[in-house]
C-alpha cells in the first residue's frame, strides 16, 4: 500500500501540489489532469526523483525516502520523456538497466527475452535503437519499467507515440500485470484509462479533485451530456454558446455532443446520452 | 486471557525490525564492494569512454609540456618553486576532468531519470567512479613525479609526489563538499573552474607562503596534511554514498 500523506510540493514561490492525500493499493490507478496540473510532479515524488516540500509518502507504513534502495527495488518507472542510448540495441540497453536494478545476469537475460516478446520487439532485439520509430522506443521504455518485476509501476504518458494496435497491446499488458500489483499511470488518452483503470484520480488547482472509480465519475455527469443536430449555418453560433465535446459534419447538418448543467437554453432536439470519461474530463476542466 | 495473533503485516514489520537491528550493518565500503561485484567495471564505467579519452589527452599534454620544459634550449634549470606550484596545480587534472565531465554527461543524459530510480543509481555510480579516478590519479601523479626526476627537472621524488597528492586530495575534498552542500552541478563546476585561478592568485599575491608550504615545509608535515585530507575525502565519499538529497548531481 502506497500512501501519499499531506504532500505539498513547491518550486520557489510556485506551488505545484497542495496537500495531496491519496492511497494506492493493488490495481490500476489512472491519473487524469490537463498539462501543468502536477501529474508528473506527483509521479516523480512517488519514485523519489523529487522530495515533498511538506508531508510524506509511505510504502507499507515506511517512509520511502528512508527506505533507499529497498524501495527502488520495488518500483518500475517510465518517464514522460523516455531516454535511451541511441547506439544500443534493446537487449544491450535492458541488460545495462537490469544490472543497475540489481538483477542477476542469467535471470535478467530470460526476463529481457520474455519482455521483448511481450512488447512485440523480439525481431529487432539486436538492432540499434537509433533506427527505431517513436512507438518502438516507447515499447522499450515499457519493457524497462517491467524489467525488475516491480510491485509498484509508475508510467507517465506510456501510450504517447503508440498506434491503436500498440495501445491495445499495452492495455492488455497492464491488465495482466496489475493483478497483484500497483500500477499508476497518467495519460491524456482518456480511452486508455477508461478501459483498464480501477480508480481514477483527477487533479485540479494543484489538489485532488476526486478519487473514485470510472462509473461513479461518469455518473457525476448523468443528465448533463446531450447530442443534437443543428443546421450548418447555425453551427458556429451553437459552438460559441455551449460546451461542445465533439462536432461532426454531416450533409447539411452539424452533429454536436455537448455538456450542459440544467435545461435552460437546451435546444428542443437535444437528447440526453450516457456520459463517458472524456465528457467528464472536458466538463471538469472547461475553464482551464 | 486471550492473546491476539499478529496480523501478517505486524509479523512482517517485526521480522524486518529484528533483521534491521539484529544483523550486523554493512559499511558504505562493503556496499561499494558489493556493488562492484554485482555490476562489474563495464556497467560502472558505461558510456564514460569519451570522458576518459579527454582526460588521457590532458595527461599526455602535461607530460609533453614537462618534456618540452626539460629540453627547451637556451633556458637554465627550471626554478623548483615554479615546478612545485605547477605540479600542485595540475596534479588533479585527470581526476577533475573525469569527475566533472562525467557529472555533466549524466546531467545532460536523457537516461538520468531512469537511472536514478534503479537500485544502484547515479549517485552510487558517481561515488565509485570518484574513488576509482582518485586512485588512478595517484598513480599518474607518481608517474609524473618519476618523469620529472627522469628529466632531471627535480631530484626529490617523494616531495614532488606528496605535493601532487596534496593538491589532488584538497581539490577532491572541495569537490565533494560542493556536491554535499551545494545544489545541483553548478557548485562543483565553479569549484573546478576556480582551482587554477586560485592557485595562480596564490602564486602572484602570496608567493612567499605558497612556495614555503610547497618547497620548504618538512616532508613529514606534508605527509600528515595529505593523509588528513585523504581521510576527510574518504569520509565525505561515504557521506555522499549514504546521503539522501533531491538534487545531488542535477
Amino acid at each position: 500500500m502506497l500512501t501519499v500523506q499531506n504532500v505539498t510540493k513547491r518550486f520557489g514561490s510556485f506551488t505545484a501540489l497542495e496537500d495531496i492525500n491519496l492511497e494506492f493499493g493493488k490495481g490500476v490507478y489512472g491519473l487524469l489532469a490537463p498539462n501543468g496540473a502536477g501529474k508528473t510532479t506527483l509521479m516523480k515524488m512517488i519514485v523519489t526523483l523529487l522530495f515533498p516540500t511538506k508531508g510524506r509518502i509511505l510504502c507499507d507504513g515506511k517512509e520511502i525516502l528512508s527506505m533507499g534502495e529497498s524501495y527502488r527495488e520495488k518500483i518500475g518507472y517510465l518517464p514522460q520523456e523516455f531516454g535511451y542510448y541511441r547506439n544500443d540495441s534493446p537487449r544491450q540497453y535492458l541488460r545495462y538497466l537490469g544490472a543497475l536494478k540489481g538483477l542477476e545476469r542469467r535471470a535478467a537475460e530470460v526476463r529481457i527475452d520474455g519482455l521483448l516478446e511481450k512488447v512485440g520487439l523480439a525481431d529487432v532485439k539486436d538492432k540499434k535503437m537509433k533506427k527505431f520509430s517513436g512507438g518502438m522506443v516507447q515499447r522499450v521504455g515499457i519493457a524497462q519499467a517491467l524489467l525488475g518485476n516491480p510491485e509498484i509501476l509508475v508510467l507517465d504518458e506510456p501510450t504517447a507515440g503508440l498506434d491503436p494496435k500498440e495501445r491495445a497491446r499495452f492495455r492488455n499488458l497492464i491488465s495482466e500485470f496489475s493483478k497483484d500489483r500497483t500500477v499508476i499511470l497518467s495519460t491524456h488518452i482518456v480511452s486508455d484509462i477508461e478501459s483498464v483503470a480501477n480508480r481514477i484520480v483527477m487533479l485540479k488547482d494543484h489538489s485532488v479533485y476526486c478519487d473514485t472509480d470510472c462509473s461513479s465519475l461518469c455518473g457525476m455527469m448523468g443528465g448533463k451530456v446531450f447530442e443534437c443536430s443543428v443546421p450548418q449555418k447555425d453551427a458556429d453560433s451553437f459552438e460559441m454558446s455551449h460546451l461542445v465535446i465533439s462536432r461532426r459534419e454531416e450533409t447539411g447538418q452539424t452533429h454536436f455532443r455537448f455538456a450542459q448543467d440544467g435545461e435552460k437554453g437546451l435546444p428542443p432536439q437535444a437528447k440526453p446520452v450516457q456520459p463517458d470519461l472524456e465528457d467528464v474530463f472536458l466538463y471538469i476542466y472547461r475553464e482551464d | 486471557m486471550k492473546i491476539e495473533y499478529p496480523t501478517p503485516e505486524e509479523q512482517h514489520n517485526s521480522i524486518e525490525r529484528i533483521v534491521k537491528y539484529g544483523l550486523p550493518q554493512r559499511s558504505a565500503f562493503a556496499e561499494l564492494k558489493e556493488m562492484f561485484r554485482s555490476l562489474g567495471p563495464r556497467v560502472i564505467f558505461y558510456g564514460q569512454g569519451d570522458v576518459m579519452f579527454i582526460a588521457a589527452m590532458a595527461v599526455a599534454f602535461i607530460a609533453y609540456y614537462l618534456v618540452q620544459l626539460a629540453f627547451q634550449p637556451g633556458v637554465g634549470k627550471v626554478a623548483p618553486e615554479y615546478l612545485y606550484s605547477f605540479l600542485f596545480t595540475v596534479s588533479p587534472t585527470m581526476y577533475l576532468l573525469l569527475c566533472l565531465l562525467g557529472f555533466w554527461k549524466e546531467k545532460l543524459s536523457t537516461v538520468y531519470d531512469i537511472k536514478m530510480t534503479c537500485k544502484y543509481n547515479v549517485c552510487h555510480l558517481a561515488v565509485f567512479r570518484m574513488l576509482a579516478f582518485s586512485c588512478a590519479n595517484i598513480v599518474v601523479n607518481m608517474l609524473t613525479a618519476g618523469l620529472c626526476c627522469l628529466l632531471h627537472l627535480e631530484s626529490d621524488f617523494w616531495r614532488m609526489f606528496m605535493v601532487s597528492a596534496c593538491g589532488l586530495f584538497l581539490l577532491s575534498v572541495l569537490l565533494i563538499y560542493s556536491l554535499l552542500f551545494g545544489r545541483g552541478i553548478i557548485p562543483p563546476t565553479v569549484v573546478s573552474a576556480a582551482w587554477v585561478p586560485a592557485n595562480l592568485l596564490c602564486n602572484a599575491l602570496a608567493k612567499g607562503t605558497y612556495w614555503h608550504f610547497l618547497r620548504v615545509v618538512p616532508l613529514p608535515l606534508h605527509i600528515a596534511v595529505t593523509a588528513a585530507l585523504a581521510c576527510l575525502y574518504i569520509f565525505s565519499l561515504k557521506w555522499l554514498f549514504l546521503r539522501k538529497k533531491e538534487k545531488v548531481l542535477c
